[in-house]
């Protein structure tokens, strides 16, 4: 039941990209639709994997796409507000910061829940932290980024 | 097949048919590269779905068929993108038409 709703919320995310006429928004769906498929994947039991493709899609690329929308000045989105924008962008940060905290202070044990994935088993020394956390992490980042979007937008601002 | 494998491989199906329908239905090259992007993520799921069922080393070598596709596929879209900010600066454009118009 949850692979079926991650999958419908990629599929309708996907949708929502291609269909939509501004590029800072398709941007934006694509991004969310990147988290959703990295959840997907660390739903089933490949978090390593799924992280990977967070950090790599909605990490990275993201970036990079929302460098070359301002370089062609194809970013037309209309918050209308960079107040809203700051307090969200602080809230996200702080958020980051909580979550930050929560891994170093929890990172021994837990680890063994994951043992059944062999990816993990490979990278060990490295995997020390849980998934969910390091999730939860990513899907704040996940904020920021709508943040990221208004601060470069145009149109009025208060 | 079990029922996650099914639905796994039909969003993928879905997802690569609506990446590469708006490729050629694009009239903006950064959604184009995204459409790119969405088909890659559909790879990435048939992929994933086919090692569903195996344990082990099978599991791990569907494991490393979906990293290679996403390393590829990001490196891929990064040349896209750099393709297309050279496009723009030449012809001040993104319209894959008005770009061919003023080609000939």
């Amino acid at each position: 039941m949850i692979v079926f709703a991650l999958c419908a919320g990629l599929v309708f995310t996907c949708f929502l990209s291609l269909s939509s006429k501004k590029v800072s928004s398709s941007l934006i769906m694509l991004f969310y639709s990147s988290v959703f498929l990295g959840m997907i994947l660390t739903v089933l039991g490949d978090s390593l994997l799924g992280l990977l493709h967070m950090v790599t899609f909605a990490g990275a690329l993201s970036v990079m796409l929302l460098s070359v929308i301002l370089i062609t000045g194809q970013s037309d989105l209309s918050m209308q507000s960079k107040n809203v924008a700051k307090a969200v962008g602080a809230i996200a940060i702080a958020a980051t910061a909580f979550a930050s905290l929560l891994i170093f202070s929890s990172s021994a044990g837990y680890s063994q829940v994951f043992s059944q994935d062999i990816s993990l088993q490979l990278l060990s020394f490295v995997w020390q932290y849980r998934p969910w956390d390091l999730l939860i992490l990513v899907m704040v980042f996940m904020t920021s980024m709508l943040v990221l979007a208004n601060l470069f937008s145009t149109g009025e601002r208060s | 097949m079990t029922i996650d494998q099914t639905i796994l491989l039909t969003t993928g199906i879905i997802l690569i048919l609506m990446g590469i329908y708006s490729i050629f239905v694009s009239r903006n090259l950064i959604k184009s590269v995204m459409s790119y992007q969405i088909a890659v993520f559909g790879v990435n799921l048939s992929l994933f779905s086919s090692s569903l069922s195996y344990t082990g080393m099978q599991r791990l070598l569907g494991d490393t068929f979906v990293f290679i596709s996403i390393v590829v596929g990001a490196t891929v879209e990064v040349v896209g993108l750099a393709i297309v900010i050279t496009v723009f600066r030449r012809f001040k454009t993104l319209n894959p038409a008005e770009i061919r118009r003023l080609l000939h």
